[in-house]
Order: C-alpha cells, then sequence, then structure tokens
C-alpha cells in the first residue's frame, strides 16, 4: 500500500506554533518597517545639512578678510526666498602646492543647497524635499540664519565680523 | 536499497523547524539592525546640534544676548535653561556613539 506523502497533523501544529510565535515577536518590526525607512530618509537628509552647516562655518571662520578688518563675505537675501552668502578664503592649490585665494558662493534655493569653490562644474549639491529660509540680523554683523523644511528646522549664527 | 517512489515528498518536521529557526534569526538581526541605525543616526544628529548650539552661544554669550538663542533651531536638544542644555552637551559628549543602547 502507498504511503501517502506530506505532514503529519502534530508537524502542521509546531509549524503553525512557531510561525505565529516569530509573527508575534516580530509583528513590532513589521508595522514599524515603513515609519523606520522615512525616518531613516530623514535623519540621513538632515545630516547632510548638518554637514553643510558644518562646512559653511569653517568657510565663515577661514573668510578673508578686508583691509577695515571686516570678513569680505557678501549675504543676499533674494525675493524669492533664496539666500547667497559669497566670500573668499584661502585654499591650497592641489596644482602648484602654494595657497591661493579662492571664491565660495553659497547657494540656498527651496529645493537645494550648493556650495561652489572656485567656479568648479560640479559644486556641492543638497537636494531638499521643501527649504525655506529666514535670515536675522541680531547685531552689527552677526546674521540667525534659520533653514526650515518639511521636518525639521536648523538654524545657525553667521558671524561676518 | 529504499525504493524511491516510495519515499515521501515532503519536508520533514526538522527540515521545517531549523529553516523556520533561521528566518526567526534573520528577523531578529534586522530588527536590531534597523534600531541600531535609528540609535546611532539620532545619536549623530545629537551631537551636530550640541556643536552647532556651542557655536552659536559663544557669539551670543559674547554680546551678552542669551535671550536670543531660538531652541527649536537645535533640535533634538530639548528647550532649558542654558545650564541644562551645558548638562545634556556634557552627556552628549561623554556617550559613546552605538555602545550605550538601553
Amino acid at each position: 500500500m502507498n504511503k501517502l506523502s506530506g505532514f503529519s497533523l502534530l508537524e502542521i501544529l509546531v509549524a503553525l506554533l512557531i510561525i505565529s510565535l516569530i509573527t508575534l515577536l516580530s509583528s513590532d518590526m513589521l508595522s514599524n518597517l515603513s515609519q523606520w525607512k522615512s525616518l531613516s530618509h530623514a535623519a540621513q537628509d538632515r545630516l547632510k545639512v548638518e554637514l553643510l552647516f558644518k562646512t559653511l562655518r569653517a568657510d565663515i571662520s577661514a573668510a578673508t578678510k578686508k583691509p577695515t578688518g571686516q570678513k569680505r563675505i557678501y549675504l543676499t537675501e533674494n525675493k524669492n526666498g533664496s539666500v547667497e552668502i559669497l566670500l573668499s578664503k584661502p585654499v591650497i592649490s592641489p596644482s602648484s602646492g602654494g595657497i591661493k585665494v579662492v571664491d565660495v558662493v553659497w547657494k540656498f534655493t527651496d529645493k537645494a543647497v550648493l556650495r561652489n569653490l572656485d567656479n568648479s562644474k560640479a559644486p556641492l549639491k543638497v537636494d531638499l524635499l521643501s527649504g525655506a529660509y529666514d535670515v536675522k540680523k541680531i547685531d552689527n554683523n552677526i546674521f540667525y540664519f534659520t533653514l526650515q523644511t518639511r521636518n525639521y528646522g536648523l538654524s545657525q549664527i553667521l558671524d561676518v565680523r | 536499497m529504499i525504493d524511491s517512489k516510495l519515499r515521501p515528498k515532503a519536508f520533514i518536521l526538522l527540515e521545517v523547524l531549523i529553516s523556520l529557526s533561521i528566518l526567526g534569526i534573520a528577523i531578529g538581526l534586522f530588527w536590531q539592525s534597523r534600531a541600531a541605525e535609528n540609535h546611532f543616526h539620532s545619536n549623530i544628529l545629537e551631537r551636530y546640534a550640541a556643536e552647532r548650539f556651542e557655536h552659536d552661544l559663544k557669539i551670543l554669550a559674547e554680546l551678552n544676548l542669551y535671550d536670543q538663542i531660538y531652541m527649536p533651531g537645535y533640535s533634538p536638544l530639548k528647550d532649558a535653561s542654558v545650564k541644562q542644555i551645558e548638562l545634556q552637551i556634557k552627556r552628549i559628549k561623554t556617550n559613546r556613539i552605538g555602545l550605550d543602547f538601553e
């Protein structure tokens, strides 16, 4: 007589028990999976902006000065809400190894932040979902710069003294 | 010799159990890695916010304009008195990134 192939009732019950245990343990993970994904993307985007702000601080700190002693930094707020920062700073020339002064242009628009060093053909660019900027003067040559996106807001003091 | 026609064409219980165990371990590791990633991100963001806050606070202190600080711009740092924020920063700095799981 041919033996029927397949699982026995006991085997099926044990397997179902294990599956339900695994599902129970991972239910939190499954329900939070999409939330985790969006959180992770938001954190990565924010991290990029934090790094940009850190670079901006370093650029401002290294900016060359006018004969009056004030830093050579020009900050422009455009009517469309974008902000531009133009400064010059010394860098080490990769070709000669000497020090040269180059222009650095920062452009903050609603869609992206761009940093162009010495008219580079490939500027540093970080895309934003939606960016709104606010520049508030708090003292002579000191500005409070705030970037507000859909998910977060970041403030940074620009000390252009 | 066993006739191949008589051999059952199905997994045995041990095989099913082993595959389920592997699945369980894989899901567990995935879950842990996701949790660690989130923890790592929030820790790094806290550090950057603290660094920004310190830089800005130094300038404001120089001008005696403490009250001008705009705390929502430094999240995840919590809105509190300057002393409490300094304590927060101290805690953030002494935390080792990724190793301080609660």
